[in-house]
């Protein structure tokens, strides 16, 4: 048995979520994948993770050029049969992180997802990413 | 662009399967080692790229950064392992000597297999792709000095780049500089010039495509013999 890598133990809660399909950690800077966990072998985790950093770089590069005030925090995508909900973690001196979790439609609760995520995530803080906690998510 | 069948791929690989330790050392543009132990890829230096000691030193001049994390601690060392990949193995002309002996296990989970490693650096190749420049990373660029106050919002790693391009400079050198991967500080600049406020030196007015992620992993599962190297993990044989 291989033993979970840092990003896919930080990502396994995740696959408590009603539908869930995939959850993967992705530089969004760089593209790379640092982990992914899966229902669904049909579902690429490369493509997948590769458009997501996709949509946050064009979105981030929209507010720039708009010159939005406040950082992107998160986006949800809405498929015919599936939620696609990207959250932009707290940047650190290693760059910039976000976190894809893709849910079947049918069987997914979108506003307890989205809670769920962001709890993962800043439950994650501190033992994985540094000290303290960034995350303020009495804003969700 | 790709690593192929590059001589110094080839010899990876076969190390790799062999499950060998000890250190190779590389050829090239940008010299280096790769570390290998029982033929997982545990650490990789480049003169090309920063040390892993710089990209850690950031956590101590950051405010509020604490400390990091194992899995950030593991983020920062594969970024290293493939940003010393990316800038050594497209320059190498040959194969690398490699000397066995004793080298330190894994630093956490940061090991990768060899395979892995090529597969990010074909990945990274096919971005680099779409740049509009040769060697993008060495490209001499300046800030914009038109360069208005109102009307833009940059992230705090782009402000970090910005405030130092005083004078002419190549991503490259800010990476070093900086103790950032060349690669992403690569994207961040060109991202930098396509909101025009960062243009390329004494040359003509740089092109100002977007890169995609998606289309260059798309490239990437599209080439001849993809399925196969991903099938049995070894790409570039």
């Amino acid at each position: 048995m291989v033993a979970a890598s840092p990003a896919e133990a930080m990502l396994a809660p995740l696959k408590r979520i009603s539908g869930f399909v995939l959850a993967s950690l992705v530089d969004a800077d760089s593209g790379m994948v640092l982990g992914a966990v899966s229902d669904d072998d049909g579902m690429s985790v490369p493509v997948a993770s590769a458009g997501a950093a996709d949509v946050v770089n064009v979105l981030s590069l929209m507010t720039s050029r708009l010159a939005l005030r406040g950082d992107l925090e998160d986006v949800i995508v809405t498929l015919g049969s599936h939620y696609c909900l990207i959250q932009v973690l707290p940047p650190t001196p290693a760059g910039q992180l976000i976190l894809l979790v893709t849910l079947d439609r049918p069987t997914a609760n979108l506003a307890m997802a989205r809670h769920e995520v962001r709890e993962t995530v800043s439950a994650a803080a501190g033992p994985w990413f540094h000290g303290r906690p960034q995350l303020d998510s009495s804003s969700a | 662009m790709r690593l192929g069948r590059a001589p110094v791929t080839s010899q990876l690989s076969r190390l790799a399967l062999a499950g060998r330790t000890g250190v190779l050392r590389i050829p090239g543009n940008h010299t280096g080692t790769i570390r290998l132990y029982q033929g997982m890829v545990t650490h990789v230096e480049s003169s090309g790229t920063p040390g892993l000691d710089s990209r850690l030193a950031r956590w101590s001049t950051t405010p509020d950064a604490g400390t990091p994390g194992a899995l950030t601690r593991a983020w920062v060392l594969r970024e290293a392992i493939c940003d010393a990949a990316l800038a050594m193995l497209t320059g190498a002309p040959r194969s690398g000597r490699f000397t066995a002996g004793d080298t330190p296990g894994p630093d956490g989970d940061a090991a990768m297999t060899v395979a892995e490693m090529l597969t990010e650096v074909n990945r990274r190749l096919e971005v680099i792709r779409q740049l509009p420049a040769a060697a993008p990373a060495d490209t001499v660029v300046v800030r914009n000095p038109r360069l208005s106050a109102r009307g833009v919002h940059v992230s705090a790693s782009q402000w970090a780049l910005l405030v130092r391009m005083n004078e002419a400079t190549t991503p490259r050198q800010l990476a070093i500089g900086c103790g950032t991967s060349v690669f992403t500080t690569t994207l961040q600049v060109f991202r930098l010039i396509t909101m025009d406020l960062v243009t390329t030196a004494g040359g003509p007015p740089p092109d100002q495509r977007t890169v995609s992620f998606i289309r260059a992993t798309a490239s990437w599962a599209a080439a001849p013999g993809t399925a196969t190297a991903h099938a049995t993990r070894g790409i570039g044989q």
